[in-house]
């Protein structure tokens, strides 16, 4: 029987950083995705946003995302979010206030790519880092098309990803 | 390499149907991941799971939730079911993704963790305990209104495998 989590691609950021993460010409042959990252930005700050566009040829810029979200944070409780339409799908990742050497990860699932449907997707993200500048965050989000996905972008808000920031894409088959 | 997810089964639903059923299932994985990509035909309701038709109350789950404008938790104790989403009636079918752990063995009380992301309704993290000692042979998906369930719904078992 097929092995089905199999490693489309890993992208691994060398030592001059880089603007973004791109998936480009994802192969159609599987059921779902799957998208692990573990990231860390070079612009200041503790929870900074990180940002996922996906496409077909070229990453959807339209106001095309909708989102709900919990997020946990310490001393507080879990806050909700979303429900309205944004360019681009934010999570979270760490800034470069965080201690040194912490990145965030994030696991990002995406069934039914392939298809004629409209894509809804989960993410689960946090930022832990041995203080209170931390935060847990699920979301569910979906790209309002019905076009195919062949490609991801992942970018932080602002700066750039720090070396060391690494994504890998999966495929799951159901048969 | 060893095989360590390995598709199981494939509901596609060729026409719209109140619920799903996963039986003989192999004893031979460590364990299942349940991917159910669902919405209702004419209503909003709930998708839950039961194990080798087990009916009674041998159930709890304990979840949070939100929606755009509220976060909130809650648990339920001696249920009939384990509830894994709340899909609703739109053009979007959301899903759910549900883990469940050493399914097999025939000494402990089995585990659900589900998410499930429903974007026009809530997203919701459930985990649930099914308490029974008995190895899980057969799973039964449906909703708490004997609703139908849109066709094109697809419903995927997977199996996990240790080393």
């Amino acid at each position: 029987m097929a092995n089905t989590y199999t490693p489309i691609s890993t992208v691994t950021v060398g030592s001059g950083g880089a603007s973004s993460i791109d998936f480009t010409s994802i192969s159609q042959s599987y059921t779902d995705l799957i998208l692990k990252i573990s990231a860390r930005t070079s612009a200041s700050g503790n929870v900074l946003d990180l940002r996922i566009r996906v496409g077909n040829g070229n990453v959807d810029t339209g106001s095309n995302y909708k989102y709900l979200e919990l997020t946990g944070i310490p001393s507080a409780s879990i806050v909700a979010g979303g429900g309205g339409t944004t360019d681009k799908f934010n999570t979270i990742h760490p800034g470069s206030s965080v201690t040194a050497s912490t990145f965030g990860s994030v696991e990002v699932y995406v069934p039914n790519y392939a298809s004629s449907d409209k894509k809804s997707m989960s993410t689960d993200a946090i930022t832990e880092n041995n203080s209170s500048n931390t935060q847990l965050r699920l979301q569910a989000w979906l790209w309002d098309s019905t076009s195919t996905i062949n490609t991801i972008s992942i970018f932080p808000s602002s700066g750039t990803f720090d070396q060391y920031s690494t994504a890998t894409l999966y495929g799951i088959k159901n048969s | 390499m060893p095989t360590t997810y390995e598709p199981i089964a494939t509901t596609t639903l060729a026409s719209a149907a109140t619920s799903v059923t996963f039986s003989s299932i192999p004893g031979t994985y460590t364990d299942l991941v349940i991917v159910c990509q669902v919405a209702f035909v004419t209503a909003a309701n709930e998708i839950r799971l039961r194990f080798n038709s087990d009916s009674n109350t041998n159930y709890s789950y304990t979840r949070f939730k939100g929606s755009s404008s509220s976060a909130s938790s809650d648990r339920y104790s001696n249920e009939n079911h384990i509830h894994i989403g709340s899909p609703g009636n739109d053009a979007v079918i959301g899903n759910s993704i549900n883990q469940i752990n050493n399914y097999s063995n025939t000494t402990t009380y089995k585990t659900v963790i589900s998410r499930s992301n429903f974007i026009n309704r809530e997203l919701m993290a459930t985990v649930g305990t099914w308490r029974s000692t008995s190895a899980i042979t057969t799973i039964y998906i449906d909703n708490s209104g004997g609703q139908n369930i849109t066709a094109g719904s697809t419903f995927t078992l997977y199996g996990i495998k240790a080393a």
